[in-house]
């Protein structure tokens, strides 16, 4: 006789297997109703139905297989949150808001931006690269160095690189991440600079942020200490007023002039502000901006899915563009493998290893909440790339490439640039884009390079669509660029101030009192080193006649997965001491992927032949057309620069690859050492301690 | 949870059917909702931070103690660089 136990397990094991089979079947659907579509423009609906389908599965059955079988993870053992409590860093914290704090902690311009770029391809293989990227690479570097680091006491990802592979891993890290945030914030600077060249209605609400920050940091400090939510509402009312009032300084003819400017202008005040802003407390400025930032981007999030679920928007751009052969205006490069460095953070960031192995897991206050907050955060931010990709995907293709295209590929005037890109078959006139000029409230949207601008129409389209119609798209289009503008000023704050703090830290040991951080001199040099590295860069970048994203952007990209590549030799060499080579896969295929992509890009970028992807061959045509006198007078100076920015450039992006180079082998030391059993499979996991933490408790 | 407590301290004992028990619990996942959002702004705005250094130091609110603790806050938050 039959016991209804197997019965029952039986009746158990099918739910999963039924409800991956429908999923999948659903997620192919939607897929194939995208790739197949041939003439007609497919609804972004698809889009976010495969997103779904695919993110589901990979939470609920390979995040959990990870978690399970992989970690091991065990809410019975004590959290770093729990045994070190301290009542700051230290602090169990429920699973949801750890979420939204890890979230918001993660999501940049990056997965904004990146998947702009990379729509220059088609949506297609940015669409596809999002959604296999995120599952399979990003949320698992995020999720298992978040693990890694919550079972080591939150351990930094260098402490943890130093620990698991040997001192180099922990030195080269520190080396990379200082590169990687000199290229950052140059890119980043330059996304807002061309946002705001001749837009007075930009610069001003721009330029508004910084009274209003300073009047939040002494709202907060002395007329209401503790306030934040209150400071943060005063302030975000306070831009909304900059907002409406840019639009009234752009239509005054006296006030216009005053806030119009070039780009080379902009830089300088960028890069002066960047220095004065990272020298003041960070009460003042930085923080208050940094609540409003945070605050800002969660909501334009919010409102950007809730806006493309009610206007459906039907994508106008093609499945694959013939820029798939390398030829692009927006940056050089064939689909392999730049499509995947210029998505950058929509599908795996290396940056992402620095914030969970920072705050989050000191914070977590069970060990199974390590799987929402360090896989699921990811995958939103994957929904958050793909938003941008169906907002750049939206926009009419000719005016997408005469946004985002620069003069020195498609003429540098609107006639000429309009009949370049009709001529690529991507149909658009002078007439049209100084019409959508207008009608957001700018004198020009041509060569708006950076991605920027070509978001904020993409979204001020979507939002205008679900409300307010025609009459708002300027109020869009300048809110779009404000909330962008916003949260890269906080990097450059931040990023600057954390580059001062490792060049203090390594120009003090040549000379001690720089390291002390209240020292004002060592403070003034270290701030100006860090803010002329970046602002070099920034400075080139806008002179550049190829708009600087063309190079910069790459070098970016690289940088960020080479440091996500370090990230996963951490993880695979926790993986092996834990179980040998039985899970290593996890980690290995990304890391093998992400060598393979970040090489032969970097590669490309330093040797290829072609002047417009290959910095020393770009350098090698300069020098040869000066050689041969057939650069005028006037430019000689100007090409003598730009040879040496190319050659930097090679050095830089060849660098990068000999660094990670470097912490590879190592790693290849280890794992070999490992696996032939001359190295002890020896961790550095804090012992097992058991959890006397209640559900109640938090 | 806060909001979980409003819920269930609201629906206590009362049979609830039909059109007004959809309304109910409809308004219960939205008070959920909301108080899910304060307590997710206050995290993000350092002020729960703030909560629990003052309980755990025993200490009252009072603009000396809010600068003590937004110095060392920042000091340790500020030592990382934002995400791009």
């Amino acid at each position: 006789m039959q016991t209804p136990g197997p019965i029952l397990i039986k009746v158990k094991n099918r739910k999963p297997v039924w409800i991956v089979a429908l999923l999948s079947v659903a997620g192919a659907y939607c897929l194939a109703a995208i790739a197949l579509n041939r003439g007609e423009h497919v609804n972004s609906v698809w889009i976010l139905g495969a997103a779904a389908c695919f993110f589901f599965i990979g939470f609920r059955f390979y995040a959990k297989f990870i978690a399970s079988k992989v970690m091991g993870l065990d809410d019975s053992r004590a959290t770093p949150a729990e045994r070190l409590r301290n009542g700051h860093d230290y602090e169990p914290t429920n699973k949801w808001i750890l979420f939204g704090h890890h979230f918001a902690a993660i999501a940049g311009p990056g997965p904004l931006v990146g998947p702009t770029l990379a729509a220059q391809f088609g949506y297609l293989p940015g669409l596809l690269w999002i959604l296999f990227g995120c599952v399979l690479a990003g949320a698992v570097q995020d999720f298992v160095i978040l693990f890694c680091s919550m079972r080591r006491n939150g351990r930094t990802l260098g402490a943890m690189a130093k620990e698991e592979i040997g001192r180099l891993g922990g030195i080269v890290s520190l080396i990379t991440v200082l590169l990687i945030m000199v290229i950052l914030l140059a890119v980043v600077g330059l996304v807002v600079v061309n946002a705001l060249k001749g837009s007075p209605w930009g610069a001003f609400t721009i330029f508004m942020m910084l009274p209003i920050s300073l009047f939040m940091g002494i709202y907060l400090r002395f007329i209401r200490p503790g306030k934040v939510l209150e400071g943060s509402l005063i302030g975000f009312v306070l831009l909304l007023a900059a907002l409406f009032g840019g639009r009234m300084v752009s239509q005054n003819p006296e006030w216009a002039p005053l806030f119009t400017f070039t780009g080379a202008t902009l830089a300088l005040i960028i890069i002066v502000y960047g220095f004065i802003a990272s020298t003041l407390p960070v009460w003042l400025v930085l923080a208050p901006r940094d609540y409003l930032a945070t605050f800002v981007k969660l909501g334009v999030v919010f409102l950007l899915a809730i806006g493309i679920i009610a206007v459906r928007p039907e994508l106008s751009l093609p499945p694959l563009t013939r820029f798939v052969d390398g030829t692009g205006p927006i940056f050089a490069g064939k689909i392999f493998p730049f499509c995947f460095i210029t998505i950058a953070c929509g599908a795996i960031s290396g940056f992402h290893s620095l914030i969970a192995s920072g705050t989050t897991p000191k914070m977590i206050s069970k060990e199974w909440n390590a799987w929402p907050i360090g896989y699921g955060s990811m995958l939103l931010e994957g929904f958050v790339a793909l938003m941008a990709l169906v907002a750049a995907a939206s926009l009419a293709p000719g005016i997408y490439f005469a946004v985002n295209s620069p003069p020195g590929i498609v003429g540098s005037t609107p006639e000429a640039a309009a009949a370049t890109i009709t001529g690529w078959g991507f149909p658009v006139t002078a007439g049209d884009m100084t019409q959508l000029a207008t009608r957001v409230g700018e004198t020009s949207l041509f060569a708006r390079t950076g991605g920027a601008p070509s978001l904020a129409l993409g979204m001020a389209h979507i939002f205008s669509m679900s409300s307010g119609g025609d009459a708002v798209l300027g109020f869009w289009y300048h809110f779009a660029i404000m909330f962008e503008a916003l949260f890269i000023l906080t990097i450059l704050d931040a990023g600057t101030r954390v580059g001062r703090f490792m060049l203090q830290d390594v120009l003090g040991l040549i000379y001690k009192p720089i390291a002390r951080i209240s020292w004002i001199p060592g403070m003034l040099v270290t701030s100006a080193a860090i803010v002329g590295a970046w602002g070099y860069f920034l400075y080139q970048g806008v002179l550049d006649p190829l708009g600087g994203i063309n190079s910069l952007w790459p070098l970016f990209g690289i940088a960020n997965q080479l440091l996500a590549a370090i990230a996963l030799c951490v993880a695979t060499t926790v993986l092996l001491k834990m179980h040998g080579l039985r899970y290593v896969f996890i980690t290995a295929i990304p890391l093998a992927w992400l060598l393979v992509v970040n090489f032969t890009a970097g590669i490309e970028k330093v040797f290829a032949p072609s002047p417009r992807l290959g910095f020393l061959a770009s350098a090698q045509a300069m020098q040869t057309a000066l050689e041969t006198g057939k650069i005028a007078a006037a430019h000689v100076a100007e090409t003598h620069t730009r040879i040496f920015n190319d050659r930097l450039d090679a050095a830089i992006c060849f660098l990068f690859l000999v660094l990670v180079a470097l912490i590879v082998i190592d790693s290849l030391r280890v794992w070999y050492g490992l696996l032939s059993g001359s190295r002890l499979p020896k961790t550095s996991e804090a012992p097992f301690v058991l959890s006397r933490l209640e559900a109640s408790q938090l | 949870m806060i909001g979980t407590q409003l819920v269930s301290g609201a629906s206590g004992g009362v049979d609830r059917t039909g059109l007004s028990g959809l309304i109910h619990a409809i308004g219960g996942a939205l008070v959920t909702l909301l108080a899910f959002v304060r307590d997710l702004a206050r995290e993000l705005a350092d002020e729960n931070a703030y909560s629990r250094h003052l309980s755990w130091h025993g200490r009252d609110h009072s603009r000396a103690e809010w600068k003590a603790f937004c110095d060392s806050r920042l000091a340790r938050k500020y030592t990382q660089g934002k995400c791009c």
